[in-house]
């Protein structure tokens, strides 16, 4: 097994930029595509590579929707080598039925990246260090968009939230895999993010074998659309413009955390109606299947700090759920050892549906105890896999939103699930009888998102250079 | 007694081909409460699909393929389809050639026509094998007053610890609520197959094997060696990439899927020419069927676990049709084919046309998981009509059901164990 050409690799398929806290994501729409290609070459020399290097102080990403290839010059023939969910994007009808993006949360309600309004051609993806270098970096970069005929269609905000916390509470981003065979150089706040088993490359980078010991299917151009040679050949002569470059899921995601409180108040309340704090934080334990500190329900009775980033737990000694519920969030998605047949082939399939996750939080904290203010706050969900159907997707339909998941009947995601049937139950496994919650609505929304292609270097001045 | 399965495919007449699937259209917009065929006043019927297979050639007629699973014999089956639906059947075959719309009893025409055009089944699974409809709709009734019962008790702080205490709470609900069969079945589920049986399949299981295993006779060495010529002249023949999978045939196939917690699939694949393949082919639907009847009757067929009910038939043209009632998604119905069944499906469909290059029947094939999903999505022919039954239950679902209402018999001084196994199902 070849390892990763970390020369010709975007870094922020190794790198979450942690020692960047802010960032910003301009989504672009190709205007006049010969000059978008220009300032494309200008670009692409400040998107750092993976080769472990100090830590950058500034970085830049660049991500296609399907729709800017086309537009940018890329070949008819070419463009239909790209896979289908990939070239119908986030908010085809078919996608979205995957997804469970319907009613209120269907695409055509979106902010940005809906069926009806301006397509996302491009992802430019910028980390800095605080507001004020964040504002340097984008002011620099909307001045060239305008002379490189790029107009912007949509932008967001992302930071590194303080330990890490996602706006229900929790801390997030802990379950991360590890790409086999690849020496990461360390960065700031990965004690957050301890590495998980070892996945193959191929789960995450185009041209290397993935967890079936198969070269994932790659887009390619024809050899004489290629001239100058800029693309590594595949068998059979066409070229590769898949090679080091993986699929980036954008996804914002709402997250209605007065609605989330207000329930957890309401299902756990006493008898007479008085709150009960302490039950309230339980039942949000186990939707999570953390504690909000991080330590594992499996592996913990509370909120242990020395289990604040274990991330090398397993399901296969509490198949019935006894102390992580079944349904609960972190066992949907990451099931690990725990689902049947058995551990090791569950194991086996878990590795086949991982993401790499770089998302971060938007919107300011709802205080504690604040009922809740109106705010739009949640997770820029930003996660990159080679295979958007069997990785992306089935988690969201499979495992998500699946009201069999695991056995179980007529319930989804208690978190993040978007309650298909209606409303959902939540099953907490009790020795002898269950509890079952009842009417759980919907506390995360997608408001917005595309499915981009974070492509190689070496495609990057392809697109650049190549074309027209 | 396992169900049962009919399977009619008949030549639609070319010039009402456009006036079938308009009528099928109508029907299938909501075939779990069509009122144009209402599949459900048929007692029986699990599970029912109309779909259009295109034709074999230019010239050939479009067939239509209808697959029915049921209870009982399957005489009495097409009785009651056929006393319960003739008129609305009537409606449909009368696109079909050689259906006779004014025959004097239409009836008696119509099951006779049937027949005249029912196939074989090459392989037929069942997954929850003992359970009729009557009793899978019973069990779920069950299920829903327990799961009242025992939230009940949990909201109103009365569950007992006890396991025993909090079986004998929720059995008094069940008694309370009038018509529920409960406890085993009267007739005991079919005991373990006779060994001979056992022996048989395992042998015809060998039998399929044979080309993969040549240290007997030099025949089957020579038929090993024979089939590993034709799968390297195959494989060479294949396109380096595969071809694009968008056609407005693909668009319908997918438009159609995820209304519910199941779905169908109708697959249509080409046996390759000469009798080698159509030997293979044959013989490893035999081992299939046989493992199914006689081997996989717990639910899962491999440790494919989410199958209600699945059949392959050969049509008279070479061509091979696949009908499946599964749970939940497509990717995650082919990610457990890949990941769980990949040899036998080989041993199945490398032997039609476009396939992954396969080594020896059963290696690669259907274990190289992108090509293979893209070859079954290029086959899929999309289903007009479908009917299911319980269209919101999973297999899963339709056998804990079955067990709790197995276990909802007051057991005398039945053991702590006992009853915290089965509350644990609920």
């Amino acid at each position: 097994m070849a390892p990763l050409a970390l020369e010709d690799l975007q870094a922020l398929v190794l790198y979450a930029y942690k020692g960047l806290p802010r960032s910003r994501y301009l989504f672009l729409r190709v205007v006049d595509p010969p000059r978008a290609r220009r300032w494309l070459g200008r670009a692409l020399a400040e998107v750092p590579d993976a080769r472990p290097a100090r830590t950058p102080a500034r970085a830049v990403h660049l991500a296609f929707g399907w729709p800017g290839l086309v537009r940018l010059g890329l070949p008819e023939a070419a463009a239909a080598t790209f896979p289908r969910e990939f070239r119908q994007g986030m908010a085809h009808e078919e996608r979205a039925r995957a997804l469970g993006d319907r009613g209120q949360a269907a695409p055509e309600r979106w902010q940005f990246g809906g069926p009806e309004a301006a397509p996302l051609d491009l992802l430019l993806m910028l980390f800095a260090t605080d507001d004020g270098a964040l504002g340097a970096l984008d002011g620099r970069h909307r001045r060239e968009l305008e002379a490189g005929g790029l107009a912007l269609v949509h932008a967001e905000d992302g930071y590194v939230a303080p330990e890490g916390r996602e706006h229900f509470g929790f801390r997030d981003g802990l379950s991360q895999p590890a790409i086999a065979g690849v020496a990461r150089r360390p960065e700031a706040g990965d004690e957050a993010g301890a590495a998980g088993e070892a996945v193959a490359p191929g789960e995450f980078v185009l041209g290397y074998k993935n967890e079936y010991g198969a070269l994932p299917l790659s887009p390619s151009v024809a050899p004489d659309e290629d001239r100058a040679g800029l693309l590594p050949a595949l068998p059979g002569g066409r070229r590769d413009l898949g090679r080091n470059g993986t699929y980036l899921v954008f996804r914002k995601l709402a997250q209605d955390v007065g609605a989330f409180r207000t329930y957890l108040r309401h299902a756990t309340a006493r008898p007479d109606g008085a709150p009960d704090p302490g039950a309230a934080a339980l039942l949000a334990a186990r939707m999570v299947g953390r504690w909000p500190g991080g330590a594992p329900l499996v592996a913990s009775g509370r909120d242990d700090p020395a289990l604040a980033n274990a991330n090398a737990f397993s399901f296969a000694d509490d198949r019935r759920g006894l102390r992580c519920p079944l349904g609960a969030h972190v066992r949907r998605c990451n099931p690990r050892d725990g689902l049947a047949p058995g551990p090791a082939a569950s194991a086996r399939a878990s590795r086949r549906h991982r993401l790499v996750r770089r998302g971060r939080p938007y919107g300011p904290p709802l205080p504690p105890d604040c009922p809740d203010d109106g705010v739009d706050r949640g997770l820029l969900f930003v996660v990159l896999n080679a295979n958007l159907r069997r990785q992306f997707e089935f988690i969201q339909q499979t495992w998500v939103n699946n009201p069999k998941f695991d056995g179980l009947s007529d319930e989804d995601d208690p978190l993040a699930g978007a309650r298909l049937g209606g409303q959902a139950h939540f099953t907490v496994p009790r020795d002898p009888l269950r509890e079952r919650h009842h009417a759980l609505p919907r506390f995360v929304w997608p408001r917005g998102g595309g499915y981009f292609f974070l492509p190689g270097l070496r495609a990057l001045r392809y697109l650049a250079e190549g074309l027209g | 007694m396992r169900a049962g399965a009919l399977t009619v495919v008949a030549p639609v007449r070319p010039e009402r081909l456009e006036a079938l699937r308009g009528l099928l259209r109508e029907v299938g917009g909501r075939a779990d409460a069509s009122p144009l065929v209402p599949f459900r006043d048929v007692p029986s019927l699990h599970f029912a699909r109309w779909a259009l297979v295109p034709p074999a050639a230019p010239g050939a007629p479009t067939l239509l393929a209808f697959e029915s699973n049921f209870d009982g014999p399957a005489a009495a089956h097409l009785g009651a389809l056929v006393g319960a639906l003739g008129a609305d059947f009537g409606r449909v075959y009368g696109h079909c050639a050689g259906f006779d719309e004014g025959a004097p009893r239409p009836h008696e025409a119509l099951a006779r026509y049937l027949r005249r055009h029912a196939l074989d089944e090459a392989a037929f699974y069942v997954g929850a094998r003992a359970l009729t409809r009557a009793l899978i709709d019973n069990d779920l009734q069950v299920r829903r007053a327990l799961d009242r019962r025992a939230d009940e008790l949990v909201r109103r702080g009365l569950a007992p610890r006890d396991p025993q205490a909090v079986r004998a709470e929720l059995l008094a609900a069940l008694e309370a609520q009038r018509g529920l069969a409960l406890g085993p079945p009267p007739a005991p589920p079919a005991g373990p197959p006779p060994r001979a049986l056992v022996a048989a399949a395992l042998v015809a299981c060998g039998a399929a094997l044979v080309p993969a295993l040549p240290v007997l006779a030099p025949g089957a060495l020579a038929l090993a060696l024979a089939l590993r010529w034709h799968e390297r002249r195959d494989a060479a023949a294949l396109p380096a990439e595969p071809p694009p999978d968008d056609d407005e045939r693909l668009d319908e196939v997918v438009r159609r899927e995820d209304a519910h917690a199941q779905n169908p699939l109708t697959h249509l694949a080409t046996i390759k020419a000469g009798p080698l393949r159509a030997a293979a082919v044959r013989a490893a639907l035999a081992a299939i069927d046989l493992l199914g009847r006689y081997h996989y009757t717990q639910g899962r067929l491999g440790e494919v676990a989410s199958i209600h009910f699945a059949r392959w038939a050969i049509l008279p043209d070479r061509r091979l049709l696949f009908f499946s009632n599964y749970d939940g998604s497509w990717e995650s119905y082919l990610g457990d084919f890949v990941d769980k069944q990949s040899k036998g499906l080989s041993a199945i469909w490398s032997n039609t046309e476009g396939f992954p290059a396969t080594r020896w029947l059963l290696l690669d094939g259907a274990a190289d998981e992108e090509r293979f999903k893209l070859w079954v999505r290029r086959h899929q022919v999309p289903t007009q009509v479908w009917f299911s039954a319980y269209p919101s239950l999973s297999l899963a679902d339709v056998l804990r059901n079955a067990r709790l209402r197995a276990g909802a018999r007051a057991a005398p001084a039945g053991a702590a164990a006992d009853a915290r196994a089965w509350l644990a199902e609920l």
